[in-house]
């Protein structure tokens, strides 16, 4: 604690502050508030912390003289940086918006149908063998709740040659999905007798009520 | 400061003061009703009150270029921080009047008066969050202001606290000084001056000189506060004359009768300090209001008030120097004087 300055012991005041001398009394405790306060603000503000906001790069020092800056330059350096940061704000907003639909897409959680083993986004390619082309559809759920029961149809497939192989010539077995719990799945197995078709590139869907997958058959010579 | 000086002053702090209520309500209605709480939360709000601390915010941010828009989050936040810490330091004081009535513990009890506090507190930090309308640099730069500001305020107010709770008497005006200006002046004014130039200068103003000019404002602001407990009239003052006296709160009055009392009466003053604040009765309260008024300590703290104003005009010059001449720069140079002459 810091002793009494107007006072050199408890009890006993400074000159300046006897009752006969009220004008330098005065005087005196004016100018002993100043000095005070001079020394606490001056600790005081060695301990400020200075904001971020000081160390922004719009914040250096502009070389002002000592008489100080023209009126209106702290006007136009305020709009200017009004203006700065409306654009940075726009800009990081519009960043975030997109960040933010970026991230959605990727942490979406839907149902899909895809080949065995291929992506979700791949075409199911039927393989043949012994005038049977085969393949299987798969159903995966990957919502909160279950799905189903699911019919599946078949378009028709064609061929760049004008070949169409009818959709009730595609076998799918089951025909409708039993329904499919959380995070499970359930396939189907899909069957054309090529015995009789001519050869070509056949493309089609196969069709659920949530989603498509496309299909590809390849009819040999 | 003629009376037409001091009235143009407290016409501008009102006016201000009514926007500031009007937007705090709207803060405020925008909560869900809750009882027990939405009625007790506009309680002080709704009692009027100065509104030094939203009207030096929104007057500062207008001289330096900004628009009463932009000021006008943080200075709801700062009044509603203010009504939460008069709300707390009413039950620490255990005061029983608040701008002209019953303080909220007595009206409500102490636990939900806290609880009040505590919201008021906490819900004050609603108008600064990015609205959009300061851009995201300067908002964060605000929110620092704010989180520096309310640190340094309850350091403060717990050092005071302590001193009373030890009796602390060994104190001189440093003490004094350096309690207020971490008490009163960083949420009073050193704050509502730096955000509101922060925010209309966006970041270009010297804090440094308005820090300066802060702390000598809320310097005079305090030591006018502690004389008004002893010389003001109840009605305007709104508390009850001679709580700090009772409450033994280290007022620069009372620091100075420690210091310039003759050891007998030093040693009841301790003795009186030592005392549960319950325990001393008026006649007590009375001989210590006379030992000041018969060592002068009452014109030493109002000579020490002008010797802090005289710092405050000088301090006012360097610090809008640059800053285009307005009615807010008049309005804020106002408040010097203003700050020695107000009854209330």
């Amino acid at each position: 604690m810091t002793e009494p300055a107007y006072g050199s012991e408890p009890g006993q005041l400074a000159d300046g502050l006897r009752p006969f001398d009220p004008l330098r009394a005065v005087t005196d405790v004016q100018r002993q508030a100043i000095d005070n306060a001079g020394n606490i603000i001056g600790r005081l503000l060695e301990m400020i912390d200075r904001p971020p906001t000081d160390r922004d790069p719009l914040d250096v020092p502009d070389g002002q003289d000592a008489d100080g800056p023209e009126p209106g330059f702290h006007q136009i350096r305020a709009n200017v940086a009004r203006a700065i940061d409306l654009y940075v704000d726009l800009f990081r907003r519009t960043f975030e918006a997109y960040a933010d639909l970026a991230e959605t897409a990727l942490r979406r959680r839907d149902v899909t149908v895809g080949g065995d083993g291929a992506s979700p986004t791949a075409p199911l390619t039927l393989h043949v063998a012994d005038g049977v082309a085969e393949g299987e559809l798969w159903l995966h759920n990957a919502t909160d709740s279950p799905i189903g029961p699911d019919r599946v149809s078949a378009t028709p497939l064609c061929s760049h040659t004008g070949q169409v192989i009818h959709a009730v010539d595609v076998t799918i077995e089951p025909s409708t999905l039993p329904a499919v719990p959380p995070g499970e799945s359930a396939s189907a197995a899909v069957r054309v007798d090529i015995s009789r078709l001519p050869a070509g590139r056949y493309h089609g869907h196969l069709l659920t009520s949530r989603a498509a997958l496309a299909v590809d058959l390849t009819v040999p010579e | 400061m003629t009376a037409t000086d001091l009235a143009e002053v407290e016409a501008t702090l009102a006016r201000y003061g009514e926007l500031t209520r009007g937007a705090m309500q709207e803060f405020l209605a925008d909560e869900d009703e809750a009882p027990y709480l939405t009625e007790l939360l506009a309680d002080y709000p709704g009692r009027g009150g100065k509104a030094l601390r939203p009207a030096l915010v929104l007057a500062t941010c207008q001289a330096y270029g900004g628009s009463l828009r932009e000021a006008m989050g943080p200075a709801v936040a700062i009044e509603m921080l203010h009504n939460a810490f008069l709300i707390h330091d009413d039950i620490e004081d255990q005061s029983h009047r608040r701008r002209g009535r019953p303080t909220l513990h007595r009206l409500h009890g102490v636990p939900l008066a806290l609880n009040t506090g505590d919201a008021l507190a906490m819900l004050s930090l609603q108008p600064l969050r990015d609205d959009g309308i300061l851009g995201s640099r300067i908002q964060q730069a605000v929110l620092e202001e704010y989180l520096s500001m309310a640190h340094r305020t309850i350091a403060g107010q717990a050092k005071e606290l302590g001193w009373r709770r030890d009796n602390v008497v060994d104190l001189g005006p440093n003490d004094y000084l350096e309690l207020i200006g971490a008490k009163t002046c960083w949420y009073t004014t050193i704050y509502p001056l730096r955000v509101g130039a922060l925010i209309g200068s966006r970041g270009s103003a010297d804090l440094e000189e308005l820090t300066r000019f802060g702390f000598y404002l809320g310097a005079a602001f305090q030591i006018r506060d502690d004389l008004l407990n002893l010389l003001g009239t109840e009605e305007e003052y709104g508390k009850e004359l001679f709580d700090d006296v009772w409450e033994g709160k280290r007022t620069l009055m009372l620091i100075h009768v420690l210091a310039a009392a003759a050891p007998p009466d030093r040693r009841w003053l301790e003795g009186y300090l030592a005392k549960p604040a319950g325990e001393r009765t008026p006649a007590e309260i009375e001989r210590v209001v006379d030992l000041m008024a018969e060592h002068g300590s009452v014109g030493f703290a109002i000579d020490y008030g002008h010797g802090i104003a005289d710092a405050a005009h000088v301090a006012l010059d360097r610090a809008l120097a640059g800053v285009p001449p307005s009615h807010h720069v008049d309005f804020i140079a106002g408040l010097v004087p203003y700050m020695l002459e107000r009854t209330r």
